[in-house]
């Protein structure tokens, strides 16, 4: 295949998976902080 | 009589000398220079700066077959030991509190990338093959073992020169980031204040290097090595009940490793291997790769800005790129010097250890289809 046209396809693959996993990952966080919360006993609560 | 003189002479490696070796010992002494005067990555320079100057000594074969630096570099780095175990250390340093207390870094440091794909393109269009631009763009990362972990594995040729810009620009971070962030904010944009980080459970930081090794690995196995590695030091960390591995991983074993990957390093940078056009054109890329990464990164945080209510400081997102700490603390130190009383260091923290991730994320890529 031709180089550039091999390059346009790893810059394309590579940039979006950085951003997918990373995103992936931000949203992973949040879902288990929400989870965390949500079954973690408060407290100050009786 | 002259006979056994001239074999004498000749076997003394000050008659081999070429100019090659005398430039070579003069890159030495300048990183060992830096490294003692300036305080520049004095941990790695030394070691590289020391097996430089030992391997351009003639007629000592050390990077020769069953000779110390070849057996330093073999099972080292071809055998792609040590940056693994570096990263084991890193994630045992490591505290992921500010990416757990505000995700939304992650993807600044996903976009302070990048510099790795625009050096790539640039290394490309001046003749490289498509290994070499990928083990040239990741210095754009500033990740010194991710860095040679791609350059072993795509091309061994280059690592000398890959290994040296990277930690070479990791130490200039100082030096090269402020003006960038200069020239791409307003005075406005560099005061913005920011909320001070919530608090992060033991249990979510518990969570969380297995999440994300588990994540990782799976959307890009080739990364694993290093993925898992530095989530296992992470563990090690927070689970908070084997301080002694957590200590060893951080001290005596990253240590050790840092003597053997410094070393090995240097004992790649012979004159032959190094003084010629491509490994010089490596520095040049090495240093737009790492420009390019600071501006992605704010571009990024400048572009979240228009979108959200809570305003970030764009500065943070010039830590996107993975010198830890250093890229943080530029961060903090232009922060403070536009506002004594504004603390970005802690925020500033989030992208750069996700620059880590990303930077990794963006390896394991290469690794897969820049074979």
């Amino acid at each position: 295949m031709d180089k550039w046209a091999e390059a346009m396809k790893i810059f394309t693959f590579g940039f979006s998976s950085v951003f997918f996993v990373l995103g992936a990952l931000a949203i992973t966080v949040i879902i288990t902080r929400v989870l965390i919360e949500k079954f973690t006993p408060n407290p100050k609560k009786k | 009589m002259s006979d056994t003189l001239f074999s004498f002479i000749n076997s003394m490696g000050l008659y081999h000398l070429t100019v090659g070796n005398l430039i070579m010992w003069v890159i030495a002494f300048g990183l060992m220079f830096l490294a003692i005067r300036k305080g520049f990555e004095p941990l790695l320079l030394i070691p590289i700066g020391f097996g430089i100057f030992i391997v351009n000594l003639p007629l000592t074969h050390l990077m020769e077959n069953h000779n110390i630096l070849h057996i330093f570099y073999h099972y080292g780095l071809e055998w792609e030991l040590i940056p693994p175990i570096i990263f084991l250390g890193l994630g045992a340093m490591t505290d992921f509190g500010p990416v757990i207390a505000n995700p939304k870094t992650l993807l600044l440091g996903a976009a302070a990338q990048f510099g790795v794909y625009i050096a790539f393109f640039f290394a490309l269009s001046v003749g490289f093959t498509i290994p070499e631009a990928c083990s040239i763009g990741i210095i754009g990362g500033a990740d010194g073992p991710t860095t040679i972990f791609t350059t072993v594995a795509l091309a061994p040729h280059l690592l000398g020169a890959t290994a040296v810009a990277a930690y070479s620009y990791m130490a200039l971070v100082p030096v090269i980031q402020p003006p960038i962030i200069r020239a791409l904010t307003t005075k406005k944009e560099r005061l913005i204040r920011m909320k001070q980080l919530r608090p992060v459970s033991k249990r979510q930081k518990i969570i969380f290097p297995l999440v994300t090794c588990g994540l990782v690995c799976l959307f890009v196995p080739a990364s694993a090595a290093l993925m898992a590695m530095f989530m296992l030091g992470n563990f090690f960390r927070e689970s908070g009940v084997v301080e002694r591995l957590s200590g060893a991983a951080q001290n005596e074993l990253m240590n050790i490793v840092t003597i053997f990957l410094g070393i090995a390093v240097g004992g790649t940078m012979s004159a032959e291997a190094f003084l010629n056009p491509k490994a010089l054109m490596v520095f040049g890329m090495g240093l737009v790769a790492f420009s390019f990464s600071t501006i992605g990164g704010l571009l990024l945080a400048k572009l979240m800005n228009v979108f959200s209510k809570e305003k970030i400081n764009p500065m943070i997102g010039a830590a996107g790129v993975s010198a830890v700490p250093m890229a943080a603390r530029v961060v903090q130190k232009m922060g403070t010097d536009e506002d004594p009383r504004n603390f970005l260091l802690m925020h500033a923290m989030g992208p750069n250890v996700a620059g880590v991730i990303g930077t990794v994320v963006a390896a394991g890529i290469f690794l897969t289809m820049g074979q």
